[in-house]
């Protein structure tokens, strides 16, 4: 072997190399330094969640408390009991009226799309660019681990996703409430298509779910542009599927009645979500409405009529499965991320 | 040559370990692309070590490769003696790859600050010094600098870690002449102080002159020269003479060019040759652009390979 | 203190240009005993050659007995190599810088001059014409050279 040896009796030696030699090398350094990191890499991206996030709490107080205002107004004069309705009242509600309706076509979709948008401009560049533009590698190229800088990284924007959509779920169920607990004419039925995403826990699940599941198509895509789109149709299919398959999260009640010609069709409890119904055949066969559809004679001598539905009290037990399958399903979107990491390489 | 790669790592006292050693390494992207194959050299620790090769030849993968941001496919690859990256492993070997990536809309002082919290060996000092040499303010936005000015940058953060292996793609090519000297001065004034050793890749034959002291010549993905520059110059020639002259010994040829009467060809044996020839010991420029300019051949057989230290 | 000039290009090494420098330096006065030679990292940090090949020549100097280490504070001079005829503001200078003003009053241009210098050279350092006895400093000459 070639002598490397620089060693000698010259005073200009060059410094033998080993494990100890320079400063201390321990690498248990505070969480300090990524945290700092990952702070400083999501900045944009909080503020910019921040400022609408501050706005729509704005928007939702103060339709909180207008609308308050109107039911309390009505209830003094004597609206709500029965048999007293004249102008004053009709004005107010018209009032509620109209700030329902900007509750249910502006505010319930936008809250309902905010998961969508979370993946699409969040999770989905979060990686997507570190891939692409190769900062990846100014990362890893460091002494500290790399699981500790994603871990970093991605429990900044989380926690800031988590907070925000939990303020803004609060926000929206105490608004839907309001008129809820003392009227029902203004707001939908909780079960109701873009009612049930934005009230109680599943919002805040949502919003996380959407996230992780934008870093990971970002991972795997690894450009930003086409992780921006693919992160929102998966967001958006993952929906779809959620959509079919929540009615079987809690037991459905199965009932049957009379059939009313007149009436058409099973009266579900008020505020239930109707999943299927359809009509009892005098030998018994059950037909889906449906099926009604294309022989729909049959049906109209059907005898009885059958409905499956959830009643008001299944609500709060489909969405707490509905937030725990979620969360299990961030967990598992997450640790993928981490696996891949090491894994596949840069 | 020792056979060092036989040898557990913890057998070798901690100075005398190589920096890297490598046995039958090779790293494939593609089912067909073999972008290394079957490398196998040792780069003594203190050494600075020229990586060179044309484009394409494999010289990134390798690097990329040491500094275990990528698997091999096969083979097997030793840092410092060290067969996996652990956490202290990882502080020892910093890796500037040819884009200097940095964050676009970071500053010169957050980008050093990047540094500065994630590694705990951090030389402030070292890593300002070089971003002053350059008159960069520190609130410059990294977006907004010239090619050179970030290639200063990178260099800055890998010489602030403070690593006893530096892996450097193509430093200097952004690079005006005044900058490459300065920065190569630094460089090589860390070497002399903390014995650090340098992987260089470059294409820029010129500037390893009198830089580099080892060698690994990367050809089509194959170690085609590896060693100690000196000995690898010493086993060569360079022979001038008239071409109805002396037949060549054979086989070890590397190139034979002929033009008019006069033919001249690079061997690859340091034993005197008889004949007409007149035989110089041929510069580093010659010797790599012999080898550049003949295609590996197909059956690379254990003489043809040079295999020193 | 002195500053080396390294040339790349020049099919000499960069350590036998410091070594060469060196003695140079010592030859002509610039370098005397005691002083201190610069340290492999300001030679390097100026000149951008490879640290390893300074610390060889500062080895190969201290073989021939030119530069010692003090550990921990150098490598310094230990003798010279300058012969008092040969110093900058020497007799012997004066006399060569008058000879060649005569030479190109006589029409010789700088080659012819050089050429003129060399064979001369040649002539009476290989013949073996036995060197005048000199002063202090030791055995130094073509022999002695590696």
């Amino acid at each position: 072997m070639s002598t490397s040896a620089l060693t000698g009796p010259s005073a200009e030696v060059r410094p033998a190399h080993g494990p100890g030699r320079g400063p201390s090398r321990g690498t248990s350094r505070g969480p300090g330094g990524v945290l700092w990191l990952a702070w400083r890499q999501s900045r944009v991206a909080v503020r910019t969640m921040v400022i609408p996030a501050l706005l729509a709490a704005l928007v939702l107080i103060t339709m909180h408390v207008l609308i308050q205002d109107r039911v309390e107004t009505m209830r003094r004069i004597g609206c709500l009991e029965t048999g007293v309705w004249d102008l004053t009242c009709q004005v107010q509600s018209g009032r509620i009226g109209m700030l329902s309706w900007m509750f249910m076509n502006i505010v319930q979709p936008a809250v309902t799309a905010v998961p969508v948008l979370l993946g699409m401009f969040l999770g989905g560049p979060l990686l997507a660019q570190e891939y692409e533009s190769g900062t990846l590698r100014v990362v890893l190229a460091q002494s500290v681990a790399p699981h500790r800088w994603l871990a970093a990284r991605l429990a900044v924007p989380g926690a800031v996703v988590l907070l925000l959509s939990a303020v803004l779920s609060a926000l929206t169920s105490w608004v839907w409430r309001s008129d809820m607990v003392r009227g029902t004419w203004s707001f939908d039925p909780p079960f109701q298509g873009f009612t049930y995403p934005v009230l109680g826990t599943v919002p805040v699940a949502w919003a996380l779910f959407g996230t992780a599941l934008g870093v990971l198509v970002g991972q795997l895509v690894r450009r930003t542009v086409i992780a921006v789109l693919v992160s929102g149709a998966a967001v958006v299919l993952a929906h779809a599927v959620m959509l079919a398959v929540r009615p079987f999260f809690w037991p459905l009640v199965e009932e049957e009645q009379g059939y009313n010609n007149r009436l058409g069709g099973f009266a579900q409890p008020t505020n239930a979500w109707l999943v299927e119904h359809g009509v009892v055949l005098a030998d018994g066969t059950r037909l889906t409405n449906a099926e009604c559809a294309i022989s729909s004679d049959v049906c109209a001598a059907a005898p009885t009529s059958w409905g499956q539905y959830h009643p008001v009290s299944h609500f709060v037990p489909i969405q707490l499965v509905e937030t725990g399958l979620l969360l299990v399903l961030t967990a598992l979107v997450v640790t993928t991320v981490f696996r891949r990491l090491t894994r596949a390489g840069v | 040559m020792a056979d060092t790669t036989s040898v557990p790592g913890a057998a070798i006292p901690a100075e005398d370990r190589p920096a890297v050693e490598a046995v039958g390494l090779g790293k494939r992207y593609r089912r067909d692309l073999w972008a290394l194959h079957d490398c196998t050299f040792t780069v003594p620790a203190g050494r600075i070590c020229g990586v060179v090769g044309a484009n394409g030849a494999g010289k990134s993968t390798l690097l990329t490769l040491a500094a275990r941001l990528i698997e091999p496919t096969e083979g097997e690859l030793r840092v410092f003696g060290e067969a996996l990256s652990t956490p202290e492993s990882r502080a020892r070997v910093a890796y500037v790859t040819q884009e200097k990536p940095l964050y676009p809309s970071f500053t010169v002082a957050e980008t050093l600050r990047v540094g500065r919290e994630l590694n705990p060996g951090w030389d402030e000092e070292t890593a300002q010094r070089v971003i002053d040499m350059g008159e960069l303010p520190g609130r410059a936005r990294i977006g907004a600098l010239s090619g050179g000015q970030r290639t200063r940058v990178a260099l800055a953060l890998a010489l602030g870690k403070r690593a006893e292996l530096l892996l450097l793609d193509e430093p200097m090519s952004d690079l005006d002449p005044l900058a490459r000297h300065e920065l190569m001065g630094v460089l090589m004034a860390e070497a002399a102080e903390r014995g650090t050793t340098i992987l260089v890749s470059s294409h820029i034959l010129p500037e390893l002159d009198g830089v580099i002291d080892h060698l690994l010549l990367v050809q089509a993905g194959r170690i085609r020269l590896a060693g100690d520059l000196e000995e690898i110059l010493d086993g060569h020639q360079l022979l001038t003479g008239v071409a109805d002259g002396a037949e060549l010994p054979a086989g070890t040829a590397v190139e034979r060019r002929v033009r008019g009467r006069q033919v001249t060809a690079l061997l690859h044996t340091g034993e005197p040759v008889d004949g007409p020839w007149e035989s110089t010991r041929p510069s580093l420029e010659e010797l790599l652009l012999a080898y550049l300019r003949t295609p590996l051949p197909t059956a690379v057989t254990a003489p043809d390979r040079e295999a020193v230290a | 203190m002195i500053e080396y000039r390294i040339e790349r290009r020049s099919g000499v090494s960069t350590y036998q240009q410091i070594v060469q420098q060196t003695k140079q330096a010592l030859r002509l006065g610039v370098l005397q005993p005691g002083d201190k030679l610069p340290t492999a990292r300001e030679v390097v940090e100026q000149t951008a050659i490879n640290p390893n090949t300074v610390l060889k020549a500062y080895r190969e100097l201290e073989r021939e007995g030119l530069v010692e280490p003090r550990p921990g504070l150098g490598t310094f001079v230990r003798r010279s190599l300058a012969r008092p005829g040969a110093a900058a503001d020497g007799p012997l200078r004066a006399g060569l810088v008058g000879w060649v003003d005569e030479a190109r009053a006589a029409g010789l241009d700088r080659e012819d001059i050089a050429a003129l210098m060399a064979s001369v050279l040649e002539q009476r350092f290989e013949t073996g014409v036995p060197a005048a006895p000199h002063g202090s400093t030791g055995p130094e000459g073509p022999a002695a050279t590696d």
